[in-house]
Formats: structure tokens, sequence, C-alpha cells
């Protein structure tokens, strides 16, 4: 899919409350037709709709589910849509019934548009903003600026990523539905189900492959990368080490792209991406689970020309082992004391 | 005979279908120079019944209706003495030509004077649309530097309101200021291309590459004093091969993505560039070119220069994520 390409032609924005396990919660709050949508502010949600979809993951709609979402989706995709109004309705119904009390009130947004030229939908979760505006002002005669608290914002500037998801059929197959979902990951700190309640619960899509499959794949390609691409010895350590810090930290998600940029050097960076694109890696975030390199991720390790190999645990290796070049010549260098020698 | 009541009467009856086909001849004409990537204003004069019955007087014309041919007029104003020719096949290609003078060629080596191509044209029945009642009309199109245009305004002020008639010496000082203005569009068009193949300035050279294809592809006018200050920066992400090699890559890419272009400069001519200035620029589009061939590259030249979040804007609107501590 090239996101460069969409073009959003409607909208339709409904607002979904929290929902109180006990007592009375507010129903949602149903549009009845399309937002008006002039030209500036077409152009400023599809500016927001391209910069959090660049960061998505690929999904597929679930065989079998409890969510509308799957079906709603193909029916405004298909030959015979159904009413957009009427699907965007029952997408808001959908989310309010299937909160539970961690979940945020917001707002929810359907959208209808273009991408690659074919017809896609795009769902949006939004929360609320709050912001202050300040207009000039005289009064009694005296220039100043006026404060006003603005509590309805729905976009802003600095609205980063947002939950959003984008489904499009790529050819007239009316069996295949591609899907990419960005997640702002809030409510991680709720933990599992926070997380993936959009993607799961309310969308009704899983990750089109296994998380544990997609971080095993980048970590062979950039292994790969590391040892068949990268000529300068010192680059190598530093990569591996860095690779191995970044997928054994505790964040949930592996982006390639600020990985390149943060640890990477020079034309390395791109050579880097293409390789991953090439070993079909995503370039936008993917969630992380180790589960399958878990061993790699606990020694690091160097294998010298003549067989000669240096491992550790990775904290030990950086503290402790330098590589560097000294007159055409590898220098691997230890500072430790011998615990032991032979078996 | 005629009389000046029942001429003016006859002719404000067609009048505003003149009109109608003034403005349509210059719809098509100027889509046409935009589609191929040439700067003019193009103006309509749709003729009053005043100016149709003096000119009947003036020319002392036995049959004023089909002897004044220019009841609808376009005029075409051209940077470059160059684009005249480029302009007079538009023309050709566009509309039926009933008649072609070229005033410079009639002139010959020998004499000076007024300078430009006139044409008498009318649409072609695929051109009509619903208005079948502009066939067989005549329009007239005039195609002038701006210089020529300038001494035609100026000269007509001159010569032909002169009072008394202009003695041999304010003759002849008149022929040397249209001999000036003939070497002035000379040697603009001559000193450009020289500028050009001689200017170690890339960035100039990279902006009359992309030029005519963002004027084709955008319709829109651009800002070229930025323009030169991006490119000057831009241009040292080519720096590794020879200017004829970046021109071919940039023509590919452009080729290749030419309905893209189209469709994102169309979103933004409509909606406003709002905080993405740089997109409705031709330099967007080599901004583009290099962010899908290295983005980390563009990212090392830029941020010294200008607003990180101004090529954010280009990215995202292109369709590749930047690093999100950018």
């Amino acid at each position: 899919m090239d996101l460069g390409t969409f073009e959003m032609n409607k909208i339709i924005v409904h607002e979904v409350p929290k929902r109180l396990a006990h007592g009375d919660s507010q129903p949602p709050e149903l549009s009845e037709i399309e937002s008006p949508l002039d030209a500036a502010v077409r152009g400023f949600i599809t500016e927001k709709l391209k910069e959090t979809l660049n960061l998505a993951f690929e999904v597929v709609m679930q065989q079998s589910t409890e969510s509308p979402v799957p079906d709603l989706i193909s029916s405004l995709l298909g030959k015979n849509p159904i009413d957009f109004v009427e699907a965007s309705v029952q997408m808001a119904n959908h989310l309010y019934n299937s909160q539970h009390g961690a979940m945020s009130e917001g707002l929810l947004s359907l959208a209808a548009g273009e991408v690659d030229s074919r017809l896609c939908a795009v769902i949006l979760k939004l929360e609320r903003e709050q912001g202050t505006r300040f207009q000039s002002e005289v009064i009694n005669g005296q220039r100043t600026f006026r404060l006003d608290n603005i509590e309805d914002l729905m976009l802003t500037d600095k609205t980063r990523v947002f939950k959003a998801a984008l489904f499009f059929r790529p050819s007239d197959d009316d069996d295949v539905i591609e899907g990419h979902v960005s997640d702002d990951q809030r409510g991680k700190s709720s933990g599992r189900g926070v997380a993936d309640f959009f993607l799961h619960s309310f969308l009704g899509c899983d990750f089109k492959e296994e998380p544990n499959v997609v971080t095993r794949r980048a970590w062979d390609a950039s292994e790969t990368f590391i040892n068949a691409k990268v000529a300068d010895p010192v680059r190598q350590n530093k990569y591996q080490l860095a690779l191995m810090a970044e997928m054994g930290s505790a964040s949930p998600q592996f982006n390639s792209v600020n990985f390149a940029n943060n640890y990477l050097l020079g034309s390395d960076r791109q050579a880097f991406l293409d390789h991953l694109k090439e070993n079909s890696v995503p370039t936008g975030n993917f969630k992380k689970d180790t589960e399958l390199i878990k061993p790699a991720l606990d020694q690091a390790r160097i294998v010298s020309e003549n067989g000669i190999n240096v491992s550790g645990p990775l904290g030990a290796f950086k503290d402790r082992v330098a590589v560097s070049k000294k007159e055409n010549e590898t220098v691997i260098e230890i500072r430790d004391d011998i615990k032991r020698v032979g078996r | 005979m005629w009389d000046v009541e029942s001429i003016g009467a006859e002719f404000s009856k067609v009048q505003p279908l003149f009109e109608r086909l003034g403005r349509r001849v210059r719809e098509l004409f100027e889509g046409d120079a935009k589609s191929s990537g040439i700067k003019a204003a193009i103006t309509d004069r749709p003729k009053d019944v005043d100016s149709f019955v003096k000119k009947a007087i003036r020319k002392n014309y036995d049959d004023p209706m089909d002897q004044i041919r220019d009841k609808a007029g376009v005029r075409a104003i051209v940077v470059y003495q160059d684009d005249v020719s480029r302009v007079r096949d538009l023309i050709k290609d566009r509309f039926v030509v009933l008649h072609e003078e070229d005033k410079v060629a009639e002139l010959g080596s020998t004499k000076l004077g007024y300078q430009g191509v006139h044409f008498e044209v009318m649409l072609k029945p695929g051109d009509l649309g619903e208005d079948h009642d502009l066939a067989d009309l005549i329009c007239e199109i005039q195609i002038h530097t701006r210089a020529q245009s300038a001494w035609a305004e100026v000269s007509h002020e001159l010569v032909y309101k002169a009072l008394p008639a202009p003695g041999p010496e304010t003759e002849r000082r008149v022929m040397l200021l249209q001999a000036l203005m003939e070497l002035f569009d000379r040697e603009v068009g001559e000193i450009r291309i020289e500028l050009l193949e001689a200017s170690e300035r890339k960035a100039a050279r990279l902006l009359a590459v992309l030029e005519p294809h963002f004027l084709r592809l955008s319709g829109s006018l651009y800002d070229q004093e930025l323009s030169m200050r991006v490119l000057d920066v831009v241009a040292n992400l080519y720096e590794d091969e020879s200017f004829g090699a970046t021109e071919e890559r940039l023509g590919t890419f452009i080729t290749k993505n030419e309905q893209k272009l189209k469709q994102l400069f169309a979103g933004y001519r409509e909606g406003g560039t709002g905080s993405n200035p740089l997109l409705l620029q031709p330099e967007s589009m080599t901004i583009f070119e290099r962010l899908e061939q290295d983005r980390f590259s563009v990212l090392d030249q830029w941020g010294e220069s200008f607003d990180i979040r101004l090529l954010k804007r280009l990215a995202d609107a292109w369709g590749i994520p930047l690093p999100e501590n950018a």
C-alpha cells in the first residue's frame, strides 16, 4: 500500500462516552449525517491520518468474531455497500457496548476515501483534547491577549499517533481485504487488555503474522545485514550490541526506521532499511515478541576468522569487550579477570 | 451602407456569444500551456459595442460584422522569445486556424516595427461541448513576449496618438527603441541559455529541469527565491553523480509518479498548503525522490538549514516514515 496516494473524501464523527460498570451511563451522541468538510479541514485530517498510518502494522480480519466491524467493512468496500452513516452508527454502538471500565471516552469516526486508486475505509478512535486559544483584544483602550479554554478539540498539530485502522481491497478479489492499524499504545501500563482492545475486541482483527514470527524474521535479517553488508568490524560489534539491547528492551514495539537512525551510521542506515524490506520486515512499528530469539539475546558473540569465539552476557560484553582496528588488523580486547581455563 | 445605430445594435445582439467564445478559447489555451509547462499570462479581451463601432468607423469598413475579426480576442504574453514558437504549435494543435500572421516575418531583415504573432481561430467541434452556438465563430489570438507587449502599449501612445505627426528625427528615435526592444528579447533568451549551461549553481539547473514538470502537474505558481534556497541544500544530495545523471533520474521519477504527484498537488491546491508550504513548490519533487532513495541523508542535510517539521510533513505526505526523534 502506498500511503502517499491516500485521499479522504468524507467523514462522520460520533461521541462515545465511558460506559460505567455500575450506575447510569450516558448513551453515545450519534451523528445523523456526515460532517461538512471544506478543503482545508479535509487536507488537515488527511495529513494527520497519513502521519499516524505511516507507523501502522498489517492486520487480518478474524475468521469468527463477535465484532460487527469486519462485516461492516466488507460491506462498505463491496459491490452493494451498506449505508455509510448506518455503518458508522453500528460501529459506535459496538464500541460503547464492548467497552469496559478502563476504557477512556472518546470520539469514534468513520472516514471513506481512496488509496492506490481503490476505495478504502478508515476508522479512527480519538480522545477529546483541550487547548488554550489566544486572541488580540483591546480592553478599556489597552491592548492585551484574551485567553479562552477550548475543550472540544479533536485533532491538533501536536497529536502524534492515535488509534486508526485503514482497510481496502488491493484487487478485485472479493475475499481479500488488506488492513493496517496504528495504535498509540496508551494503556499499555494497564496491561494487555487495554492495549489489545482496539485491535482484537473492537476491530475483530489479528496481526497478519504472529509477532514472534515477525520479530524472529527482523532479527535474522538484521544479523545477516550486520555480517554480510557491514565491512567494518568495529561497526559490526556496535550494531550487534545495539540490536540486542533494542530487542531485549521493555519497549513493546520495534521500529526499524528509528533503530537505523539511532544506532547505525552513514549509508548503513538506508541500506539496512532496504535489506529489511527485501526480507519482508515492516518499516512501520511491529509488536515485539522475543520468544523465538531469547537464546540469542542472552549472549553476545563474536566469532573470529580463525575460529576464536568470544561470547558473554550482553551487559558484560558491552562493558568489557572492545573491538577496534589497528593498522589493518582487527583487535578484540577483553578486560576481565580469568575465571578458568580449559573445560 | 450601415449606420452607427444599426451596426451597434447588430453587434450587441451577438456580443455575449463572442464574450463566451473568448473565455472558452482562453480556458482551453491556458490548460494546454500549463500541461506543456509553458509560463504564459493568457487573458481574454471581450470587445465592447463602443470599441466595435469606433473600429468600424476608423477603418471605414464596408461590412464591419465580417471585416472586424477580433470580436473575440485572447492575448498570450510569454517570458522568452523561444516560447513563442512553442505556443504557436499549441494553437495549431488545439484550434482550427483560419489565418496566421507573423509580424516579425513580415518586417523582414530591413524593417523595424510592431512585433507579435496573430491567429484567427475557431473551436474544433470536439471542444464545443454544449456550446454549439460558438461553432464557426472567429477568435483572434495574439502572442507577444513581455517586451513586445510593453512596446505595443507604449508605441500606441507615442506614435498613433502623436499630434502633430512625428518628424524624421523623432521617427528615427522610435525606430531605435524598437530595435532595442528586439535586442532585449534576443539577449534575454541567449543569456538565459548561457547562464544555465555555465551555471555552477546546481540549484538553478535543477530548477530549470523541475519547473516545466511542476507547472504541468500542478498548474500552480511558486516562490522562485524559496526554490533556490531549498535546492541549494538539496543539490548537495546529488553531488556523487553528473548533472546529466541527476536530470535523467528526476525525469524517470516524475514519469513513474506522475499520477501521485498530480493528485497530491491538486489536493493541496484546493485546500491550501497550510502547514506544508514546501509541497506546492517544484523542489518538493526532488525531495520526494531523495527521501525514497535515502531518507537519512536528506535528514542530515536538512536539519542544518531548515525546520525539520517541514521535511517531516513532506515525508508524511509522500508516505515515507521518518524517525520519530528526528
